[in-house]
């Protein structure tokens, strides 16, 4: 939905990080080398950003208001 | 009990304790993970939220936003002359108002204290569309991760100090080369630690060298990482673990005193 605010597993916050990740991502970079220059160590908090999707993009447009 | 600083940077502080217990050093742990005190919004009083997410989970989000904490100033709930009734002295109001399209980030709340305020101002919050908004009154209160885990200030871990033998090796460059955290380097055929702080005890080398390294983490001696969140500094953290570990065991000490 959208990238959560802390790590499920850790408690470390990521959220503030992932626009650049995916900026980059987009950009062509490797995951590896971006996680890894973000600080994101655990596998835990890498597993949050490898396995997010942003569905809220998708989801607004189904939502009341 | 010796304390020596191993290594220092924005996220994370690294020492050296010799001569100690793991039992003591999970004290520790256990102190900075449920016992600290730290901000962190509490309740939120939703005005107009038409965004995509219900109430309940950007009220979820708000809640694990990272605050700056200001632990002079304020006083845990149950503590304050307010009795929990909520005071000036125990909570603080942050206010959100936000109008799409765009993302809503955590810099955008407003705080009433200029020292409490969201330490990672480009948390998204929430994306809204046109004509979507969200406006919103959050209460800030002092707590320790025994509550929650949102007011725990970070975390405090530690290792066994790696102690390596290395006997004789049939093929040290790939073992230098397979170690996760490169702690040795293979020169003229021989395999030499080099960096034996890096290393995790993951025993791949054991495995690969089938015994001839022998890894295993010290009972005595550790290695000590602090890691905070943002709400305090690493130094905070440590001299409130041992402020609450001192209020325990005076606490304590008074019960077994009425004993007699």
């Amino acid at each position: 939905m959208i990238i959560p605010i802390r790590c499920h597993s850790c408690g470390k916050p990521i959220a503030q990080l992932w626009e650049e990740y995916k900026r980059r991502i987009a950009q062509g970079e490797a995951s590896a080398k971006v996680m890894n220059d973000l600080g994101l160590v655990r596998y835990c908090c890498r597993a949050q950003f490898m396995g997010h999707v942003d569905l809220i993009d998708e989801i607004s447009k189904f939502k009341k208001g | 009990m010796e304390v020596k600083l191993l290594s220092q940077d924005k996220t994370q502080v690294r020492v050296v304790v010799k001569g100690t217990t793991p039992a003591e050093m999970n004290t520790y742990r256990r102190t900075v993970l449920t016992q600290l005190p730290a901000m962190a919004i509490d309740t939120v009083e939703f005005i107009e939220n038409s965004s995509a997410l219900y109430d309940e989970m950007l009220a979820h989000r708000l809640g694990l936003v990272v605050l700056k904490t200001d632990v002079e100033s304020y006083f845990e709930k149950a503590k304050c002359k307010c009795k929990g009734a909520g005071c000036a002295r125990c909570t603080l109001d942050l206010t959100l108002e936000a109008e799409g399209p765009g993302i809503v980030y955590a810099e955008q709340l407003k705080s009433k204290d200029p020292a409490v305020i969201p330490v990672y101002g480009k948390t998204p919050l929430v994306k809204l569309l046109e004509n979507q908004k969200v406006k919103l009154i959050a209460h800030a209160v002092l707590s320790t991760g025994k509550e929650h885990i949102k007011f725990s200030p970070g975390l405090l871990y530690y290792q066994g100090y790696p102690q390596i033998k290395v006997g004789a090796v049939k093929n040290p460059e790939a073992i230098a080369e397979m170690c996760p955290t490169k702690v040795f380097t293979a020169d003229s055929k021989k395999l030499t630690v080099k960096n034996k702080e890096a290393c995790i005890l993951c025993m791949a080398c054991v495995d690969a060298s089938k015994g001839d390294v022998e890894v295993s983490g010290s009972a005595t001696d550790f290695i000590l990482t602090i890691e905070p969140w943002g709400q305090l500094s690493p130094g905070q953290m440590v001299d409130g673990c041992v402020d609450a570990l001192h209020e325990q065991i005076d606490a304590l000490s008074e019960e077994i005193k009425k004993l007699k």
